[in-house]
Parts: structure tokens; sequence; C-alpha cells
């Protein structure tokens, strides 16, 4: 089975929808926990062992009203419980209609679910929700102003170690790992790929 | 040896979920419930992006239908 076919147009445009929807004010970071519990009306959840025993650090659920993280995740990990919450909105947003029609329709369908869809397909799936979800907690517009705040600006394809001073707070700021803001800052061509 | 446990009562059912999960199978009763489904991951993140398999699906059920009683 094929997934949603979604261009990476596709997902920039969703993830601006969504701020524009339920966080105007452009405030860091972006409040993800509140919006999902507050102004989507999602069901947050933390349970304990979920990591450890399945490898999951966190899903939402097939009727799409509840989010549940791995508690010790949730404790330890802020910025990674945050990023986690952020890509399973991705899913809601991006692939909620796809799973309604393609989803299983009972318990012995979806044991078997993952092995109907093609793993390119999964592959693209996790992608596009990751991709959101940085792109919701990094917001492009936001992203550009911290580097113009800083060296009045915007730099293209510099080395990281020649921006690492500038942008050290930036993870703080964004409440994210250092990872998701080097993600960004190479997707938006602000440092190299290869350095 | 008989199991002192009274039939219909919570620890009766909660034995035979483990004793079916144990078995890597899962409990008919939570095959028909509409419920366990609506509860179950449409999606997870894992740390590599890749899919559960069968027995750690089956693990989940187990997990969350406890978590649920």
């Amino acid at each position: 089975m094929q997934g949603p076919d979604l261009k990476f147009s596709d997902v920039l445009k969703a993830a601006n929808n969504f701020l524009s929807s339920y966080h105007l004010s452009s405030s860091l970071p972006i409040p993800i926990e509140e919006i999902v519990e507050h102004k989507m009306n999602i069901s947050l959840f933390a349970i304990p062992n979920i990591k450890p025993l399945l490898g999951i650090d966190a899903f939402i659920s097939a009727d799409f009203t509840q989010l549940t993280v791995d508690e010790n995740c949730f404790i330890k990990f802020p910025e990674r419980t945050r990023f986690s919450i952020a890509h399973e909105i991705g899913h809601l947003v991006l692939h909620k209609e796809w799973y309604t029609s393609h989803g299983p329709k009972n318990l012995a369908d979806y044991l078997n679910f993952p092995d109907r869809i093609d793993n390119q397909a999964y592959k693209y799936i996790e992608i596009q929700a990751h991709t959101f979800a940085g792109l919701v907690l990094v917001p492009r517009k936001l992203l550009l102003e911290e580097l113009r705040k800083r060296l009045g600006r915007i730099p293209a394809m510099e080395s990281p170690e020649m921006l690492a001073a500038v942008v050290q707070d930036l993870p703080e700021i964004f409440k994210v790992s250092d990872a998701v803001i080097l993600r960004r800052l190479q997707k938006e061509g602000i440092i190299k790929f290869n350095s | 040896m008989s199991l002192k446990i009274p039939r219909d009562s919570e620890e009766w059912t909660t034995f035979f979920d483990l004793a079916h999960a144990a078995k890597g199978k899962v409990p008919a009763d939570l095959l028909e419930s509409p419920h366990i489904l609506s509860i179950l991951p449409a999606f997870y993140r894992t740390a590599r992006g890749e899919k559960m398999d069968k027995e750690k699906i089956k693990k989940l059920i187990e997990l969350l239908s406890n978590v649920n009683k």
C-alpha cells in the first residue's frame, strides 16, 4: 500500500496553517503542549515503559483524540517530548484523512497493517511528520528573525563552525534539541549540509 | 493444584489476559472490543522511524488494556 502523496511544499503549507490557526502571537517557544491540550482538545497522557518495552517515544490514538508519551521521556527529556508531540500532531494534520480511508477496520486487520504499508511509503510518512514538527517548533520566519537580530543579516551556506557561537542559544530559545536546530538551519540553507 | 481466583473477578480477567499475552495471543474479548481499536496508535514515533513488529503491537495492546482497566 502506498502512503499519502505529499510534497515538502504541502508540509510547509500545513505547518504554516497550523501556526496561523493556533499560535498567531509568534512568541517563543511554541507552546505545543498548550496548543494540543487547550486549543485542539486532545488529551495528553504520559504512561510508563512504552520506550523501554516497545521503543516508542509517543503515539497518537487511532481516533486522534489522545496523544500518549513515555513517562520517563516526559520527565527527563522535555525537548524530545515536545518534538514527539509535534511529530504526532504532524500525523494528525497530514495523515488523518489517509488513515481514516486506508487504516485498519478491526483488531486482526490492525496487527497486519504495518506489513501492508510499503516500507518506502512508511519512511516518507515518518519524514513528513518529522519535517512538520521541525517547521512548527522552529518556524522559518522566527528562525530568520533570531539570526537577523544577532548578525544583522541572514547567512547562507555557512559552515557550522562559523555560526556556532551565534546559534548556541537557539535550542534554549526554541526549546528543542541541538540536532533539531542543526537540521532546520541546514534545511533553510543557512549552513552547509556536508560540513 | 487449582487456581484460587474467583471466576469473573478482575484477577481472573487479568490472569487470562496475561496468560494469552504470554502465549503471544490477543484475548478474544479484546479482539471483539470496538474500544480497543480507537485507543491503539494510528501512528507512533520510534528512535529510527521503524515499524513495530506484531509481537510489540501485542505487548502494546496488553499494556493499554491494563492501563485502561
